[in-house]
């Protein structure tokens, strides 16, 4: 939905999409206005994972203005300049980790001081990539627009399930004065498969259960498939019991792809298969692949962003379908900056005539922009 | 699915991103709208519901829905059994094990 601008405010309406807003804010630094949070909900206005991410962007920034409304309803929110530097954070066990490691990752080469962050909460959550899969599959993106990785880490020193939590990650992130244009129209071919299988006080059996099944599948299409177990013990298994498994697929291009699937809360009523799981995943990540693309799906936003906040030149890129999340995230960034990309599906010309016809190709999008010149002006240089 | 649905109905993806943020064609859908939606009533009593309409319901319903960065945000994905004799075949070449164009080089 486009936003109505008042006085250089834009201002939105309800809470969908409130991360992309608030990020986009404070890398442009316009102020923002959101109207109507959850107004017709039994339970008004923000989420105490939403006022939580608040929280954690003030500790990133310095200057950071926001105003909640009487109701709870309406928020404005003025962005400060970004610093970055040593944080420590416990996030809201309503949303994983990941939902405010996204948010780290994007502002990330923009700040004044190299980013350390300490995130504490839950690892992995239904809703948000898991810390494995931005370890496996967006740290390789960020690495192509800064090329040399001096200090970008990604650490898990604890895992923690829903509902409680109790884990930690530590995010270290270099700063840029600008990101490079990237070209990145190939993506290869799949030539190996790792994988992580975490069980947190459950069986040890589980994970074991959760590899055979996921290799299984896997073992169908290549034989380079390597599943590693994360046994953890004692504090390090977090408050709930759970488990899970992230699979990812490497191309020869030094594209990865990620999947992932993980057991039900305890005390959901449902029960999950060792088997399931590890099936489930291997078919996620078999979908992914056939989508294809130079980036996971998950991160064609981050690449779209970074893109979009590159050095004044061509940038180009070849992805698979669009996610709704990444076309109102195209949508916001015309918004913000002002950058409207060049978007062309790709047909797959090589129609070869032993093809089902229930199987047709994903469409490819070629996504094209020129940078806006972004330059981090706090970024001390030598 | 939306997807699947969006791939055989509009085939154009810049309309499909950009479709309410093109100033120029802005002024001129609004003027339709405005003309078009007077007069929509069957039999004096009924209205019929406009495709505007429908727009402001979708757009309503889609206010408040929980941020997810995954592709198939909403729902459990309907994924197909990849390990089927057809399907693995078609998946086949995106990996270096599969077939090759004969003038490709290993």
């Amino acid at each position: 939905m486009p936003a109505i601008i008042k006085d250089d405010v834009l201002v939105y309406k309800g809470s969908n999409l409130f991360r992309q807003r608030l990020l986009l804010s404070v890398l442009s630094g316009r102020a923002i206005k959101i109207e109507d949070i959850r107004s017709n909900h039994d339970d008004p206005g923000l989420r105490e994972y939403e006022v939580n991410l608040i929280r954690l962007i003030d500790k990133i920034t310095n200057g950071t203005r926001v105003e909640l409304g009487e109701t709870g309803t309406s928020m404005y929110f003025q962005p400060g300049i970004l610093v970055g530097g040593q944080v420590t954070h416990s996030c809201c066990t309503q949303r994983g980790i990941g939902y405010y490691l996204e948010v780290l990752l994007a502002v990330g080469p923009f700040c004044k001081e190299p980013l350390n962050a300490v995130l504490q909460g839950v690892t992995h959550h239904d809703l948000d990539v898991s810390v494995d899969k931005v370890k496996l599959a967006a740290l390789p993106v960020l690495l192509k627009f800064i090329l040399v990785d001096d200090g970008l880490e990604l650490k898990v020193v604890r895992r923690g399930a829903p509902p409680l939590g109790g884990g930690e990650i530590v995010f270290r992130c270099p700063v840029r004065r600008h990101l490079r244009p990237l070209q990145w129209t190939k993506w290869g071919l799949v030539k190996r498969i790792r994988g992580v299988v975490y069980a947190l006080r459950v069986s040890p059996t589980f994970a074991n259960r959760v590899v055979e099944s996921a290799k299984g599948v896997m073992l169908n299409f290549l034989p380079d498939v390597y599943i590693n177990t994360d046994q953890c013990r004692g504090p390090n298994a977090g408050k709930s019991p759970g488990f899970g498994v992230s699979l990812v697929a490497e191309t020869n291009e030094k594209t990865f792809y990620c999947a992932e699937a993980k057991a039900e809360e305890v005390g959901s009523g449902e029960i999950s298969l060792p088997e399931e799981i590890g099936r489930q995943c291997a078919l996620k990540l078999a979908d992914e692949i056939y989508r294809g693309g130079a980036v996971d799906s998950s991160f064609q936003w981050l690449l779209a962003l970074w893109m979009a906040l590159g050095q004044k030149d061509v940038s180009e890129c070849v992805v698979g379908p669009l996610s709704d999340y990444t076309i109102s995230f195209l949508q916001h960034l015309k918004e913000f900056f002002g950058v409207m990309f060049k978007l062309e599906v790709l047909r797959s010309e090589l129609d070869d005539s032993d093809e089902e016809d229930d199987v047709v190709d994903a469409n490819k999008v070629k996504m094209t922009c020129v940078g806006i010149g972004y330059v981090n002006i706090s970024k001390r240089t030598m | 699915m939306a997807y699947f649905e969006r791939q055989k109905t509009s085939k154009n993806i810049m309309k499909l991103v950009y479709r309410d943020y093109e100033i120029g064609n802005k002024n001129k859908e609004q003027k339709e709208d405005g003309s078009g939606s007077d007069d929509e009533e069957i039999g004096g009593l009924f209205k019929k519901v406009t495709s505007t309409e429908k727009k402001k319901h979708k757009q309503k319903e889609q206010q408040d829905v929980d941020e997810c960065s995954y592709f198939y945000s909403s729902g459990k994905p309907n994924l197909k059994d990849w390990t089927n004799e057809t399907n693995k075949q078609f998946l086949m070449k995106n990996f270096v094990t599969g077939k090759r164009l004969p003038d490709e080089d290993a």
